[in-house]
């Protein structure tokens, strides 16, 4: 094994990062280019190792980090927890009350964003001012992660 | 073979010690736990491998060198960030998976955006995320008000920056 083949991996995700933030800026679908910069970095990784046993260690390093990339680009675009500290870091140094984060930032603007994207994905459906379930592959993943926090943690809510 | 072997086995092995602690006690700080646990097992791994270099396991010698120690290094490492970002969707419930679990156990019927409001309102949905920033060290609660650490500062930093090269605006 070589060291170029070891970094592989890492060198992968830089191109595929590269190719992420690219094709975003010039075409603007964001899911698309994560797709297509992570298939990047798969050939770049795939090329970098050549066709030998380190090949498959490879590609699997390359698809977790390629993973924590899109969590990455996704919990900037989604997590509260993010948005929180943006907010507070705006504030500078004399931060803010709660009350003054709310007035920001509440459970109204989550609950709203969510819906949007949900309904645009069909994962809900809007029938007379009501939601109902529509494709129910969101649903499989919230159960699945549930049975994970109850197996780890032994409780099925946050707050339990 | 030796990476995939090696990896794989240092990886579960802390995996289920980890599994195990959480089923002893579940720690106050989980995110620093689960860096203990899984990067400490690495560390620890890795220097075995340096000190015993003779070792080996079902026919399979330990790796040897810098690229084999770094490929198993690069190998786990990889594993442990993408099992840290699923587990922190274990640790705090997702609003979305929140709301789509509360809408389908509604049924036919559906639910109305005042009903998932009342179900998901500040106290579920903000609050808890207030209090891990503190737990983290990420924000200070001073004279009532909260604001940024260093490490919080930090970490604002980072997604600012990653957000302004995409051309993208808060999020959340």
């Amino acid at each position: 094994m070589t060291s170029l083949q070891a970094l592989a991996p890492v060198l992968a995700l830089c191109v595929n990062c590269a190719a992420q933030v690219l094709l975003f800026r010039r075409a603007g679908a964001l899911l698309r280019s994560v797709y297509l910069g992570f298939f990047s970095g798969l050939a770049a990784c795939a090329l970098l190792c050549g066709f030998s046993a380190e090949l498959p260690p490879g590609l699997i390093t390359y698809g977790a980090l390629g993973y924590c990339y899109f969590h990455f680009i996704n919990l900037g675009e989604t997590a509260r927890r993010i948005r929180i500290v943006r907010e507070l870091s705006e504030a500078g140094p004399a931060g803010l009350s709660k009350e003054e984060l709310l007035g920001r930032y509440d459970a109204r603007n989550i609950l709203d964003a969510r819906l949007a994207r949900l309904v645009n994905n069909a994962q809900i459906i809007k029938k007379d001012g009501r939601y109902c379930l529509g494709k129910p592959a969101v649903l499989y993943m919230a159960r699945a992660l549930l049975l994970m926090k109850k197996l780890l943690l032994g409780r099925s809510a946050e707050s339990l | 073979m030796k990476t995939l072997f090696w990896g794989n086995l240092v990886f579960f092995f802390f995996f289920l010690l980890h599994f195990i602690v959480w089923k002893i006690k579940l720690p106050a700080r989980q995110t620093r736990g689960l860096l203990l646990v899984l990067f400490g097992g690495l560390a620890a791994s890795l220097a075995a491998f340096g000190l015993f270099p003779s070792l080996s396991l079902l026919g399979v010698p330990a790796p040897a060198g810098l690229p084999e120690n770094l490929a198993v290094a690069l190998y786990v490492s990889s594993l442990i960030l993408a099992y840290m970002i699923t587990y922190s969707a274990i640790e705090a419930d997702s609003p979305t998976l929140v709301m789509i679990r509360t809408i389908a156990d509604a049924g036919e019927d559906g639910m109305a955006k005042e009903d998932l409001l009342a179900a998901l309102n500040n106290g579920v949905l903000i609050e808890p995320r207030l209090r891990d920033l503190l737990t983290d060290r990420m924000a200070a609660l001073v004279g009532g008000k909260y604001a940024l650490t260093p490490k919080g500062r930090l970490f604002a930093r980072l997604f600012t920056a990653h957000r302004r090269l995409l051309g993208l605006g808060k999020g959340g």
